[in-house]
């Protein structure tokens, strides 16, 4: 499942980043009148203007304006600001570690590796109802699957928290602590709004809604799902080695 | 064939007048409102200005009428120093974000882009109207800091902890006024990143039949990679505006160190680390400058194409230049803490890629100068501010190689060299690109043209305005007169300063009080200016082949590209300029 | 138009030339060896930079003269030119990276080179407004602080009453006094926010950042009374956080520290 994802997705980068695709309906390529192309006017071909020169035409990439294509484009690229944003947090981590000053490290809670499980869980649970979707099943008992998971996720997310809590760890308790909230804190959040994708995406109509068919929809709420999966993953292994 | 349902981000024409001009998902209405919002920003921004180069050439005077308006901050009509610094925090914070980083992206770049590549609109209307929205928030947000208790934060638009961090205790201001500050630039982080996205999935996704992206015109290859960018660098300034906001109010100490004894008390904060704030914020910053300078570049190099008749002087230089100058625009911002206490080895690395930004930026340069060279020069509006826009980045650029060496930043760091310098890239250069985007644009967004007259006017008297207002700032700096002063009184090696001052502020009185020209003009030609032909300025690119304004969909068919974005004064062709839709037979017509 | 902008821009670039040409704006008298190398770097920069300047508005306006639209007119149709464009980049190339390299000199000698032999140390500490001088006194060694202790008037800043190496510390206000001639190294800390140890006059200046301790070495070569100044925003007193840099012969220094010795025993 998550091969399928792999490959799937790297065909859609692959068209993403190439600059013609081939055309749908691609009119002749006509030869200049007069036969010979025409020596350019200038020294050099890299800085000819406009990369199309005279007489070519490719015709328009009817598949990559695909409403489609363009929304998981759009998925992807949304990726990225959500990464920086982590790698912020990592960096100010790692530096703030690295000052030594009273670090004072907390032992993790062993429910995150409990939690961590769940939601690695609920990955494969999203890919197998997206299969059965594909092929035609009901997919749904595996897409509350995934949302019950991820909703056990967070609870056991904010129990850790009261564990911790308990224990007297607070957000400004030490350094460590604080990462520990602040990391959490922002992955659950973002999490939170995966769960509200993936809820929209569960209960997409089957004949589609807004120009995007259910199974875009359940592409969507999955790339950003499995990301928030592996995201969480680094995370967790910084809390657990990095100290 | 049915267009309709081949493409995506069609949505149905709006009918109610909410829905057309208040919450519209049309990018033409989005961008115009973006427009809106800069141009308020703008004169708030000036305001606030003006009032600093007031108490910089009448240091402590009194001025009766202001303590009306201002109670607090000029109570007995003399101005307080925090009330001087908030302004210079505001000034600095409304500019960079709610002026550069709206109209030249925002503004002009949801205007034309989709227009430009041959689309209907934007990739996500809907988002594009909420990055809009998200951003009006913010500024609103912002704005309100001038009105809670304390009144406007005073750490500067940079925000260096511990002075941000500390609250009330460090100075007026410093209390809720600052926690807006930061909440206000969350948001607007928020809405800036939405529009990033929009701008890449657009330009990647949704341009028409033929237009590959090297038959792109400057303007979308500019505010491609200011989306890339802006998405790249936001993330990290929210990030550490979520730092600062815990430092302040949650007991953290990312940034406050322990030990800090401040008005008599002992602070209870630990081992955080003030440079890290830099690290975070100037991450950011310094793509931020690119991202207020780039678009400019982008419709300059237009500008000058269409009014010169002549292609673009090296159109694949002047992409790699702009990917150059973004690329390496993510590797430099140490050098704006050359003196803050990080290791002197990383400035070494952190001065030899700055330097080397002027490669691209000489090149750029080169190619503009290459682009009027033989060319058959119209001097309109556009024209005027874009040659404008030239002069201004190399003027103010050059301050950059005198940065960018350590040894020198030793002696003009935070001194007006700075000061100098950034205003004339960013508050000027970047400010012309802005003023000929409106009058080369205008018409189209309008269906009017502006008052050419009027125009040229306003562009004399501010072209030379700048120059007198922002190059003596460099004097001051070689002087050593640090910035953030109140007033530079106090010390006597700063005597001869005060003339200056002066007539910096008489420059920036009248230079802002032309602007109104400006008002003027707008106003003016939007309900009384020419009615606007579909393609006034003959230029080449698509939004050139609509009418003005366009119709909601902007074309009725998808458009067929044929040619490059700038074949203008080809040989033997029938008109001097060859639109990117015109038959391919034009060309080849012509190369007889 | 066109003549006008040609004009205008000329004029300008004039202007701008003048205005850095012009003794009354020139820099403060230098008074070290770094400061000198540090002008001369400015000077060649000023003279690099002022000569792509000119050169720049000058093509501009030249341009914007010659190319104007006049009746008869034809506009070259030329899509670039690769020679110029890689001659352009490898020229502006060079010489902005020799330039770099070329200033990195002063910036070794004054950030990674180390102490040089005979040293002396002198500790300042910035607060919101003042600069507090401490030096070591005869036993060279700076007595531990801690911030507990601060009190404005008493313990400026905060010495540890038991520990011996601080008993013979001398603490001043504002002036920072050195004997001429002499190594010095600043040892620069902070008690409250950021801010910055500005000697215009030796060209140098250092962040004092809360929880660090940052070294800025200088030698003043010339005696006299010059001003200090914080360069860093520091809240509202910014403005006036003055200081003394006062440079004296040795005999006049050893005599002002007994000054503030006694002073600090009244």
């Amino acid at each position: 499942m998550t091969a399928t994802l792999l490959t799937h997705s790297t065909g859609v980068l692959t068209g993403i980043l190439t600059t013609s695709a081939p055309p749908v309906e691609a009119p002749p390529r006509r030869a200049p009148i007069g036969g010979l192309p025409p020596a350019p006017p200038i020294t050099g071909d890299w800085s000819r203007g406009g990369g199309g020169g005279d007489g070519e035409e490719s015709a328009g990439r009817e598949s990559a304006r695909d409403p489609s294509q363009i929304a998981i484009t759009g998925m992807w690229i949304a990726l990225a600001p959500i990464l920086m944003l982590f790698m912020a947090f990592v960096s100010a981590y790692v530096v703030r570690q690295g000052l030594g000053r009273d670090w004072v490290r907390v032992p993790v809670p062993g429910l995150l590796w409990v939690n961590t499980l769940v939601l690695l869980v609920s990955s494969l649970a999203l890919e197998r109802g997206r299969r059965v979707d594909r092929a035609g099943g009901r997919a749904r008992p595996w897409l509350m699957a995934t949302l019950g998971l991820g909703i056990l996720f967070v609870g056991g997310q904010l129990a850790a928290w009261r564990q911790l809590a308990g224990q007297g760890v607070g957000l400004s308790t030490t350094p460590y602590s604080s990462f520990f909230y602040l990391l959490t804190g922002a992955h659950g959040l973002h999490l939170a709004g995966g769960l509200l994708g993936l809820t929209a995406a569960t209960l997409w109509p089957e004949r589609g809604l807004g120009r995007l068919p259910r199974s875009v929809a359940l592409q969507l709420a999955a790339i950003y799902w499995h990301f928030m999966g592996l995201l969480w993953l680094g995370l967790f292994l910084l809390l657990l080695f990095w100290r | 064939m049915s267009v309709a349902h081949h493409h995506p981000a069609v949505h149905e024409a709006p009918k109610s007048f909410i829905t057309r001009w208040i919450f519209s998902k049309d990018h033409k209405v989005i961008g115009i409102q973006y427009w809106w919002l800069a141009f308020v920003a703008v004169f708030v921004g000036m305001a606030l200005s003006l009032l600093m180069r007031l108490q910089l050439a009448f240091p402590s005077h009194q001025w009766p009428f202001l303590a009306n308006i201002f109670k607090t901050g000029m109570a007995g009509g003399v101005m307080a120093p925090e009330f001087y610094l908030a302004l210079v925090t505001m000034h600095g914070t409304i500019m960079v974000f709610f002026v550069l980083t709206t109209a030249p992206q925002g503004g002009f770049g949801n205007f034309a882009l989709p227009l430009q590549i041959g689309a209907r609109d934007m990739a996500f209307p809907t988002l594009n109207m909420l990055s809009f929205w998200v951003t009006l928030v913010g500024f609103v947000v912002l704005i309100a800091a001038f009105f809670v208790e304390g009144g406007a934060p005073l750490g500067g638009w940079t925000g260096y902890p511990p002075l941000s961090a500390l609250g009330t205790i460090a100075g007026p201001g410093q209390g809720m006024g600052m926690n807006l500050w930061i909440i206000s630039i969350a948001i607007f982080c928020v809405g800036s990143l939405l529009g990033a996205l929009n701008f890449l999935a657009t330009t990647l996704g949704m341009r028409t039949h033929g237009m590959s992206l090297l038959r792109m015109p400057l303007t979308c290859w500019a505010w491609f990679t200011t989306a890339v960018l802006a998405l790249l660098s936001f993330p990290v300034l929210f990030g550490a505006g979520v730092l600062l906001l815990l430092d302040r109010n949650a007991g953290t100490s990312f940034f406050l160190p322990g030990g800090l004894v401040v008005a008599g008390e002992l602070i209870d904060h630990r081992g955080g680390s003030p440079i890290l704030w830099q690290h975070l914020f100037w991450f950011f910053g310094h793509p931020e400058v690119y991202i207020a300078i780039i678009p400019g570049m982008g419709a300059t190099s237009q500008i000058l194409a269409t009014f010169a008749r002549k292609p673009i002087f090296g159109y694949r230089a002047m992409v790699g230049a702009i990917f150059a100058i973004g690329l390496l625009g993510f590797f430099v911002w140490g050098h704006h803490m050359f003196i803050s206490g990080m290791s002197p080895y990383s400035s070494v690395v952190f001065s030899l890629l700055t330097l080397s930004i002027g490669v691209p930026s000489a090149i750029k340069t080169v190619n503009w100068l290459g682009t009027i060279w033989g060319g058959k020069i119209r001097f309109t509006c556009a024209m005027l501010f874009a040659l404008g826009f030239v002069s201004l980045f190399v003027g103010g650029g050059l301050g950059g190689i005198f940065l960018g060496q350590p040894s020198i930043d030793l002696f003009l760091h935070d001194t007006y060299f700075v000061v100098g310098h950034f205003h004339l890239v960013m508050g000027v250069a970047a400010i012309f690109g802005m003023f000929a985007g409106t009058f080369y644009w205008f018409p189209k967004m309008f269906g009017r043209m502006m008052h050419e007259g009027l125009g040229k006017v306003h562009f004399v008297i501010t072209l030379l305005g700048v120059y007198a207002i922002f190059m003596p700032m460099h004097a001051l700096g070689v002087m050593g007169h640090p910035r953030r002063y109140y007033t530079g009184t106090n010390f006597e090696y700063l005597g001869s300063a005060s003339g200056l001052h002066t007539l910096i502020t008489w420059a920036a009185f009248i230079t802002i009080s032309a602007q109104v020209l400006f008002v003027i003009n707008v106003f003016w030609s939007m309900f009384r200016g020419k009615r606007a032909a579909e393609n006034p300025w003959e230029a080449t690119t698509l939004e050139w082949t609509t009418p003005s304004p366009p119709p909601h969909e902007n074309f009725p068919e998808d458009p067929v590209v044929h040619h490059g974005p700038y074949e203008y004064g080809v040989p033997g062709a029938a008109r001097d300029y060859i639109m990117q839709t015109d038959p391919p037979a034009a060309m080849a017509a012509a190369k007889h | 138009m066109g003549f006008w902008l040609a004009l205008m821009i000329w004029a300008v670039t004039l202007g701008t030339v003048v205005l850095f040409a012009l003794d009354d704006f020139s820099l403060p008298a230098a008074i070290s060896q770094a400061a000198h190398e540090i002008d001369a770097q400015f000077a060649l920069t000023l003279v690099i930079t002022g000569v792509a300047f000119v050169l720049a508005e000058g093509l501009l306006g030249w341009f914007i003269l010659k190319y104007r639209d006049r009746p008869g007119s034809v506009a070259r149709y030329v899509h670039g030119n690769n020679p110029i464009e890689i001659a352009s980049a490898v020229v502006v190339g060079i010489v902005f990276v020799s330039l770099a390299v070329l200033g990195l000199g002063v910036w070794r000698e004054i950030h990674l080179s180390g102490t040089p032999a005979g040293s002396m140390p002198v500790e300042i500490t910035g607060e919101q407004f003042a600069w507090n001088v401490r030096y070591p006194g005869p036993d060279g060694k700076f007595g531990r602080t801690s911030p507990e202790l601060y009190d404005p008037t008493a313990n400026p800043v905060g010495i540890v009453p038991d520990d011996p190496a601080g008993k013979d510390d001398v603490i001043a206000l504002n002036t920072l006094a050195v004997p001429v001639g002499r190594p010095i190294e600043l040892r620069l800390r902070s008690k409250d926010v950021l801010h910055s140890f500005f000697m215009p006059v030796l060209r140098i200046k250092q962040d004092t950042v809360p929880g660090m301790e940052i070294p800025l070495r200088f030698l003043a070569e010339k005696t006299g009374a010059y001003e200090v100044a914080c360069a860093e925003l520091c809240g509202l007193g910014h403005y006036r956080m003055r200081g003394m840099l006062q440079v004296l012969d040795p005999g006049a220094f050893e005599a002002w520290l007994g000054e503030q010795v006694a002073q600090a025993a009244q």
